[in-house]
């Protein structure tokens, strides 16, 4: 067959013998090339965070068409994550936030750059989840035994299914799931469905939630942990402030990179007026027992004269 | 259903040989050619005059009353049904309301075409009708299906052309002047049928009144399209049934045949007496009395056998008298008995809706907001509006919508008649760029939130925005209308104004820390040393205070006059700050807990309560 065909043989080294002309052969090679996974998800392709620490843990940000999972306890910086990459999909294009609960708050969505307009909400909070969700799905159970326990586990299928019709309607960059502590579990066939729907409408999907719950249909898995959280007083004797807290993310996991890097990034109330401050630079001294990360700490900008260099 | 062109000398045949009822007309003798053949060189003479000729389409709706009823039962549809000359008192029935009474001498006014088959005729008794076929179903007529029926007759000749006249019930003509460029498609398809322009705007007529058929069978009701120079001319060539064209300057030769029946002369008294008169003279048909001298039938006939004879000259009206019209997209269903059960109303909705679907679809509309209106078997009225958060035509989520008002309140007592109202809006207009990102496109966006609102509520979906108000946790919400994408997108967030500062990156690496609110705030305990948090405890939380930000006080709308407190006290109340009064004054504080989470937890002054009001996450 190599005699037949000759430019199938992909062989880098061996095409420039093999094909006298190199263009010609780059061309064939263009054509036959052999299908790799990673290049399905090209860069331009991915949603950015603008927080490059983050960007660079997860490969150049999270991808389109598929479902990116986001974990980690209440407070531990679920939301503010979600919002950076809600900031940089809502300047051109439409996104939806979905969750269990009320808990979004429109003025820390202003605050994060989330062009408000351009976001859709919604609440079902009030669908009462499996009641009345089980009289309008008709394929899936949203009851679903424990495999460990007598106990049932609630599925957010109110949740599920607008992100479905959401996802069906098309023209959504991005589509945020945003589960309560009581979600623990969703069944394969329904995760696998929430992937599908992804997958065809080109969006991106981000699922919030306290643990893993798409299991091998997620494409990242990052778990968020709160590391510290920073008061700061402006003046001995004066009121404490909430500067922000450090946030420790680590890949779970990743399919279209390696897993289990982890970085830390601060979350602040107030971006412009804190930096964070380099562990070159810091002048607390590391102690025993000490992570480099604790030698992290937001520093007001004003004492380091303006904005500092961030890392 | 006849299909087929008007051929002169075979004023209701057709070329195919199949016939109606209706149609069944003798043949022309030898003679009669004859004078046809003549009738046609007079004709020629005007053609100039011809060509400019209006051109009207009658679209009839045949045995209306039953017609409108088997519309809005379509169960009906084949079941030997006869109608009762007048409804008369209605009869209690235990448990389900009343029913329509009526008694054996009752005459029928209207029967179906199966019991028409079994032999049943009109005014025969319902005695008489049941002796033949037992298994007959008698019903009154019912003015709110007709209504209905007529709307929808109406919305479909509207849908076709703009200058339309209702007339009697179920008769609708419409004015074929310049439709070849609003409907080109009909316009294409009769081009590549006729060789010449005759034909070829013949065969235009042709797919009108297809189309026209098409469309009224959309709406549930069967209607035969009469095309002519005049609206009594295509009155009469609707009522011989099917489709019937009559060529510009074939009205003679179509009306010479037509019997005396079809004009509905019968109708009054006078016309009654016309009639039986002209038929002792032998005058069976239009033909003959178009031959006569106007002055001696006048003199002697009257004003209406002058008129008859205008028509069997082909003379007509083509003014068409438009009035203006309510546009009410409404349907009304009187149940024969009375319904308790929501499921069976649902089928009935069901069938609603989707008749108004297609209505609104005829005409390019979604709907809005819905009003249903339930009479009572208690004589009483259950009104509701039903609000609609983003304008849909699927039948689906509207029929949620009202499932879910009426199971939150279900009527009080057996329901009889229903009434459901939808409020027309235009669809939104989408043009994307092909250079942009794509956007949502809107038919499906708002099918899709009409289904979420439907599954979660019209208040949990939409935009959500900050209200204006110093309140912290004041929110309000807005219909999802996103802008179209920006032409150049703006820059990042470190790059716009206001953010930028000297020396700052644009990639900061600092996120914005987000709030997640709790709505309504939850009252929770906090144990405090010399007014120092300690500890804290509520519904979901229990733990140490680690740190301390705060307090910051809050204190405002203490401006508002105790009307306006009272109002929003109230709004408030049924809203989401259930527990939160309409002037706040508020210490803040940040309290980060031993569980690990930095909570927004704040102290009424009014109430000297302790509330949760958010988390950092």
């Amino acid at each position: 067959m190599a005699a037949a065909y000759p430019y199938l043989r992909i062989e880098p080294d061996n095409v420039t013998a093999i094909a006298p002309n190199p263009e010609k052969s780059k061309v064939i090679l263009e054509i036959n090339g052999v299908f790799r996974g990673r290049e399905l998800t090209r860069k331009d392709r991915r949603i950015v965070s603008n927080l490059p620490l983050i960007d660079d843990l997860i490969g150049g940000g999270i991808v389109r068409g598929r479902i990116s999972e986001f974990c980690g306890a209440t407070g531990s910086g679920k939301t503010s994550l979600a919002m950076s990459f809600a900031a940089q999909v809502t300047r051109n294009e439409a996104a939806a936030w979905i969750e269990s609960s009320d808990n979004l708050d429109p003025a820390s969505m202003i605050a994060a750059g989330i062009e408000p307009t351009r976001m859709l909400w919604v609440s079902c909070r009030d669908a009462k989840l499996v009641h009345r969700a089980n009289r309008l799905m008709d394929d899936d159970d949203p009851v679903i035994p424990s495999l460990n326990s007598g106990w049932r586990h609630r599925v957010p299928v109110a949740s599920l299914k607008a992100a479905e019709w959401i996802l069906a309607a098309g023209g959504f960059g991005l589509v945020i799931i945003d589960f309560d502590a009581t979600v623990r579990f969703l069944p394969q066939s329904t995760a696998l469905r929430l992937a599908r729907a992804a997958e065809r409408s080109g969006a991106a999907v981000i699922v919030m939630g306290e643990r893993q719950m798409c299991g091998t249909f997620a494409a990242l898995g990052l778990t968020l942990k709160r590391y510290r959280a920073c008061f700061n007083r402006t003046r001995s004797g004066a009121p404490a402030t909430f500067d922000g807290q450090m946030i420790e993310a680590r890949v779970m996991r990743n399919k279209l990179g390696g897993s289990g890097r982890s970085v830390v990034w601060p979350a602040a109330v107030d971006p412009c007026g804190f930096v964070r401050q380099p562990p070159s630079s810091s002048p607390v001294t590391r102690l025993a027992g000490q992570s480099r990360y604790d030698l992290y700490r937001l520093v007001p900008a004003n004492r380091l004269g303006g904005c500092g260099q961030v890392e | 259903m006849y299909r087929g062109r008007f051929i002169p000398g075979d004023p209701c045949g057709d070329s195919s040989g199949e016939s109606s009822p209706a149609t069944r007309l003798e043949s022309p003798s030898p003679h009669d050619r004859s004078r046809l053949a003549l009738s046609n060189k007079s004709a020629d003479a005007g053609e100039v005059r011809k060509k400019h000729a209006a051109r009207i389409a009658c679209i009839l709706v045949s045995n209306f009353p039953l017609a409108a009823i088997v519309r809005s039962n379509p169960e009906l549809r084949d079941r030997p049904i006869g109608l009762i000359r007048m409804p008369t008192a209605k009869r209690p029935v235990a448990g389900k309301g009343h029913a329509v009474a009526y008694q054996p001498h009752s005459e029928l006014t209207h029967i179906s075409a199966a019991a028409k088959a079994a032999g049943i005729q009109t005014e025969m008794t319902v005695a008489q009708a049941r002796s033949l076929l037992p298994s007959l179903t008698v019903m009154a007529p019912s003015p709110a299906a007709e209504r209905a029926a007529m709307d929808a007759l109406i919305d479909a000749a509207e849908s076709l052309s703009p200058v339309f006249e209702a007339g009697q019930p179920g008769c609708v003509w419409i004015d074929l002047g310049g439709l070849e460029n609003l409907h080109r498609h009909a316009k294409a398809g009769a081009a590549a049928r006729g060789a010449n322009a005759p034909d070829a705007a013949s065969a235009f007529e042709h797919e009108i009144a297809e189309e026209a058929a098409g469309r009224v069978n959309r709406i549930g009701l069967d209607a035969a399209v009469g095309i002519a120079a005049s609206k009594e001319v295509a009155h009469l060539a609707a009522r011989c049934g099917g489709l019937r064209v009559i060529p510009p300057g074939h009205e003679r030769e179509f009306l010479d045949w037509m019997p005396l029946e079809l004009t509905e002369l019968g109708s009054d008294r006078i016309g009654e007496e016309l009639e039986l008169r002209l038929k002792r003279l032998g005058l069976r048909r239009l033909g003959d009395l178009a031959r006569l001298d106007i002055r001696a039938v006048g003199s002697r006939f009257g004003a209406t056998a002058v008129t008859l004879m205008r028509l069997a000259q082909g003379e007509g009206d083509a003014t068409l008298q438009m009035r203006p019209r309510s546009e009410v997209f409404a349907e009304s269903v009187e149940l024969e008995y009375g319904i308790e059960n929501l499921e069976a109303l649902g089928f009935i909705l069901h069938a609603m809706l989707k008749r108004l679907g297609e209505r609104l679809q005829l005409r390019g509309l979604v709907a809005g907001d819905m009003t249903l209106s339930l009479g009572l078997a208690d004589r009483s009225h259950d009104d509701r509006r039903i609000a609609v958060a983003a304008a849909t035509a699927e039948v689906r989520s509207l029929l949620m919508l009202l499932n879910l008002s009426l199971a939150s309140k279900p009527p009080p007592a057996a329901i009889e008649t229903i009434r459901l109202t939808l409020e027309p809006r235009p669809p939104r207009p989408a043009q994307n760029d092909m250079f942009l990102p794509p956007s949502p496109a809107p038919d499906r966006l708002e099918a899709a939130i009409a289904r979420i609102a439907a599954m979660c509520g019209p208040d949990r979906v939409g935009t959500l925005l900050p209200a204006e108000s110093y309140r912290p946790e004041a929110v309000r919400l807005a219909e999802f209308a996103p802008p179209p994408p920006p032409k150049i997108p703006p820059p990042p967030m470190g790059e716009r104004s206001g953010q930028k500062r000297e020396g700052l990156p644009n990639k900061t690496n600092i996120a914005r820390m987000a709030v997640r609110t709790i709505r309504p705030a939850e009252k929770i305990e906090v144990m405090c040393t010399r007014e120092t948090p300690e500890f804290v405890r509520g519904a979901n939380i229990a733990s140490r205070v680690i740190s301390i930000a705060g307090p910051w006080r809050y204190q405002g709308e203490w401006w508002a006059t105790a009307d306006e407190a009272q109002e929003r006290s109230a709004a408030a109340s049924s809203g989401w700050q259930g527990n939160a009064p309409a002037t706040y004054a508020r210490d803040y504080y940040e309290l980060a807990l031993a569980d690990g989470g930095v909570y927004r937890v704040y102290r009424d002054h009014y109430t000297l309560q302790w509330f949760l009001d958010g988390v950092y996450d």
